[in-house]
């Protein structure tokens, strides 16, 4: 049942990517794009691995799907007529690419198999030990937090620079009257959407905490609830207006809270070092699972600020932006 | 050497993290006259903790350490040897160099507002780099070329301040350079799903008990995303544009260092995770490098010849010597590895030099077109000889750096009896005569504007064009340095003591 699942997904997949391929409204491509994203998040739960199948939810459908859009109000929504042709060449190089995938992909032990290097090596350190070392139930948040949660402040940095990418490129963007077919959400007319929203905007900002509380039990941590957060003052923006959000959180403070949400994760690292630990040593702050709490606490929140404010930022800047 | 030993234990993983968090503090700063000065001392500190790590490393020691305290492999290392140490300075002596010249550079094309963020994303760059070349986890490689590449796309576009064009560059860039960090990160999952490990040491020793169908495929999916990034032909492409339409500034950056970083991990895969200099996963890549670079080298310089943009033509001159550092690797062997980093590092030295005179011109002058350089060599005659020297370096002119790096691939040639190669790096220099004398014709014979703006340099770029000026000459009458630092390296990789 679970792998006819699998392969109603994935030729799903398939048959959207070739779609988008031939699709010249952008507008489409990018829906198209965001029931990509759907249909992955089912294939990451098939495969157990909910942690990536929210942020998923999140980002790859949400955030990128709106963000998308954004862009698309204004660029035009219909691919220019002329553009750069389909070539042999890139068919041919595509082709050959997939090919060596599958070559490569026959001899590889198979999905889940107990006796595969990747479950034999270090894997049982983390599924053995974390309670011990960590105290924590969920093990991925151990590897994410602590094993391996210098490349978690990377990531973290990298959520920083596209931000900042983002902030130098549509810098100076002037605020502008909106135009028709573009307003708000109207009292007198959008009625569903308007109770829907304001009914949705609450629960998600009471799921973000949790998410974040509880991903030492369950799926989640900051990254997630970050997007969550986001998304749900994306989505509050979207039906009440840009003016509202801005008005709610304007951007100078988003500037400030993403930078100090990487300055307390790396901060985290400083501190650990200052008492004589190395770098990220949670251990620094208490011998034994206590430490590491007060740690991955820290780094958590570090995280969840960044994303959270980059999230609603980057959707700030692109919807006041106005059409060149 | 001068920092305390509390200090000195950290310095591993300092150099990385020190400009990695004072990019946010510079990014919040308002005042774009106290964020440029902060950016130059964060970058000239980490100078300092580069300088530390290679005397550290400079007798074969290597230095480990575990970031978290979780020993490799169930964590993260960062593992600097020599060639990491030396790869460690080169970046942030660059960075600290841009830094210097970056907000006279900036000044012109940027909102004062901006300057701050920009600065960051420098920072960010740098930071992003010198990440890759020190750490000993191969996943971890892959988090620090997405710091690396974001911040690079964010430099090369704000080049739009003086022409809109640098979006597309920074467009063009970010999409070849997304699918090559995919490719990247495929041959990663490839190599982890057969060992289990993403420690590059630990993987180099489980990778013979590994499938090998799955090593050939990981590894030439790993080579692809790292021949993208390094320009190797055909998947330069990307380059020429972005060199052409960043900042000059951040231009001198990007050609001293992204692409020589790309060259650091074919360097240290073929030989931590691969075992076989020059080869990568029992595919012998190595065999590829020397045609695929000479075709760079005789390209790259054929093309620099029809440009008409300074910045464009040293852009193709780039993709030429990157040529000569690919034929030096696939020659291999201790001679060949050692030849490649004297070349890196000489290169960086005479194309940053040529470069930060570019960015002083562009300052001044507003452009870096051919034709808009009349007169120069009257009118900014200090720039114009910073010029003829980097120009004279690239030919391979006797007691210029650039002769040195010729001289030591010719010889692994000769004493390899590979004659092709030796032709083809002797034709190429007379190809490069032709298009560094475009430049003198720009910039000597032409009749001089009468309207082109008055003065000589801005005294920002003296230090910066001063020094790799200086280097360019120094290095090539004086070549010890680089090349025992060079054959060093070379020693260690090879496992052999000198």
């Amino acid at each position: 049942m679970e792998s006819l699942l699998m392969i109603g997904l994935l030729a799903a997949l398939g048959a959207i990517a070739i779609t988008v391929a031939f699709m010249s409204d952008l507008l489409v491509v990018a829906m198209l794009s965001g029931i990509f994203s759907f249909t992955c998040c089912a294939l990451f739960v098939l495969f157990d691995a909910p942690d990536v199948a929210f942020t998923e939810a999140c980002v790859g459908a949400g955030v990128s799907t709106v963000l998308t859009i954004a862009a698309i109000r204004l660029v035009g929504r219909h691919e220019k007529r002329g553009g750069r042709r389909a070539s042999v060449v890139g068919l041919v190089v595509a082709t050959v690419c997939g090919l060596a995938l599958v070559y490569g992909t026959l001899e590889l032990p198979r999905f889940g198999d107990p006796a595969s290097p990747a479950s034999t090596h270090v894997a049982p350190h983390y599924i053995e030990e974390s309670k011990g070392e960590i105290g924590i139930p969920n093990i991925v948040t151990s590897v994410l937090g602590s094993y391996r949660g210098y490349d978690t402040m990377g990531e973290t940095v990298v959520v920083f620079t596209a931000a900042l990418g983002v902030l130098i490129l549509l810098g100076g963007a002037q605020s502008r009257p909106l135009g028709r077919g573009e307003a708000p959400a109207r009292r007198d007319r959008d009625v569903i959407l308007r109770t829907v929203a304001t009914l949705f905007i609450p629960m998600t900002l009471f799921l973000a905490p949790y998410v974040q509380f509880h991903g030492a039990y369950s799926p989640g941590g900051g990254f997630q609830a970050g997007a969550i957060l986001g998304g749900a003052l994306i989505l509050y923006g979207l039906v009440f207006g840009i003016d509202a959000l801005n008005k709610m959180v304007p951007e100078r403070i988003l500037r400030v809270i993403a930078a100090l949400g990487v300055l307390l994760y790396g901060g985290t690292g400083v501190v650990t070092m200052l008492m004589g630990h190395a770098f990220l040593d949670y251990y620094a702050f208490g011998a034994g699972p206590s430490g590491q709490a007060i740690g991955l606490t820290a780094i958590e929140l570090g995280v969840f600020m960044t994303v959270t404010c980059v999230m609603t930022l980057l959707f700030q800047r692109f919807a006041i932006r106005g059409v060149m | 050497m001068i920092l305390p030993d509390a200090i000195l234990a950290h310095a591993a993983v300092l150099v990385v993290v020190l400009p990695l968090l004072a990019a946010p503090i510079v990014a919040l700063i308002r005042d774009h006259r106290i964020a440029a000065p902060l950016a130059i001392l964060i970058a000239l500190a980490s100078v300092v903790l580069a300088l530390e790590l290679v005397n550290a490393t400079w007798g074969g020691e290597t230095i480990s350490y575990a970031l978290g305290n979780w020993q490799a492999p169930i964590g993260i290392e960062y593992r600097v040897d020599l060639l990491s140490a030396a790869m460690a300075l080169l970046l942030t002596v660059s960075g600290s160099l841009a830094a210097l010249m970056m907000s006279t550079a900036i000044a012109p094309e940027m909102a004062p507002g901006d300057r701050p963020r920009l600065y960051a994303a420098l920072l960010l760059c740098m930071s992003g780099l010198t990440g890759i070349v020190v750490t000993g986890d191969l996943f971890n490689v892959f988090v620090f070329l997405e710091i690396s590449s974001l911040a690079t796309y964010v430099l090369i576009a704000s080049g739009s301040g003086r022409d809109r064009r640098a979006l597309t560059a920074a467009f063009d860039y970010l999409i070849l350079g997304a699918t090559g960090a995919t490719f990247f990160v495929i041959g990663i999952a490839f190599l982890y799903v057969v060992t289990g490990t993403l420690n590059m040491a630990d993987l180099g020793e489980r990778i013979s008990d590994a499938g090998r169908r799955a090593v050939i495929v990981g590894s030439s999916f790993l080579f692809v995303g790292i021949a993208l990034k390094a320009a190797m032909l055909p998947l330069h492409r990307w380059l020429p544009n972005a060199y052409a339409y960043a900042p000059t500034v951040m231009a001198t950056f990007l050609a001293m260092t992204a692409t020589k970083v790309s060259i650091y991990l074919m360097i240290r895969l073929t030989d931590v995770v691969f075992h076989t200099p020059g080869e990568l996963g029992r595919v012998n890549f190595a065999a590829l490098m020397p045609p695929v670079g000479l075709a760079m080298l005789v390209f790259g310089s054929a093309i620099a010849v029809t440009a008409k943009d300074l910045k464009r033509l040293l852009a193709f001159s780039s993709i030429a010597n990157l040529g000569l550092m690919l034929v030096a690797l696939g020659l291999g062997g201790v001679a060949g590895i050692a030849a490649a980093m004297i070349n890196l590092f000489n290169h960086a030295i005479i194309k940053g030099g040529m470069f930060a005179t570019a960015t002083a011109i562009v300052h001044r002058r507003g452009s870096a077109r051919l034709d808009a350089m009349a007169g120069l060599s009257r009118q900014m005659p200090v720039a114009f000889i910073f010029l003829v020297i980097g120009g004279l370096a690239l030919i391979g002119v006797p007691l210029t750096a650039g002769f040195v790096s010729k001289l030591s691939v010719v010889r692994v040639a000769f004493d390899l009896g590979d004659w092709t190669v030796a032709g083809g790096i002797l034709l190429s220099s007379l190809i490069t005569v032709a298009y560094v004398w475009r430049i003198f014709e720009a910039t000597m014979l032409a009749e001089p504007r009468s309207d082109a703006p008055k003065g000589d340099m801005h005294p920002a770029f003296w230090l910066p064009v001063g020094l790799l000026g200086a280097g360019t000459i120094v290095f090539g009458i004086w070549s010890a340095p680089v090349i025992e630092l060079s054959t060093r390296i070379a020693h260690q990789m090879a496992g052999v003591t000198p």
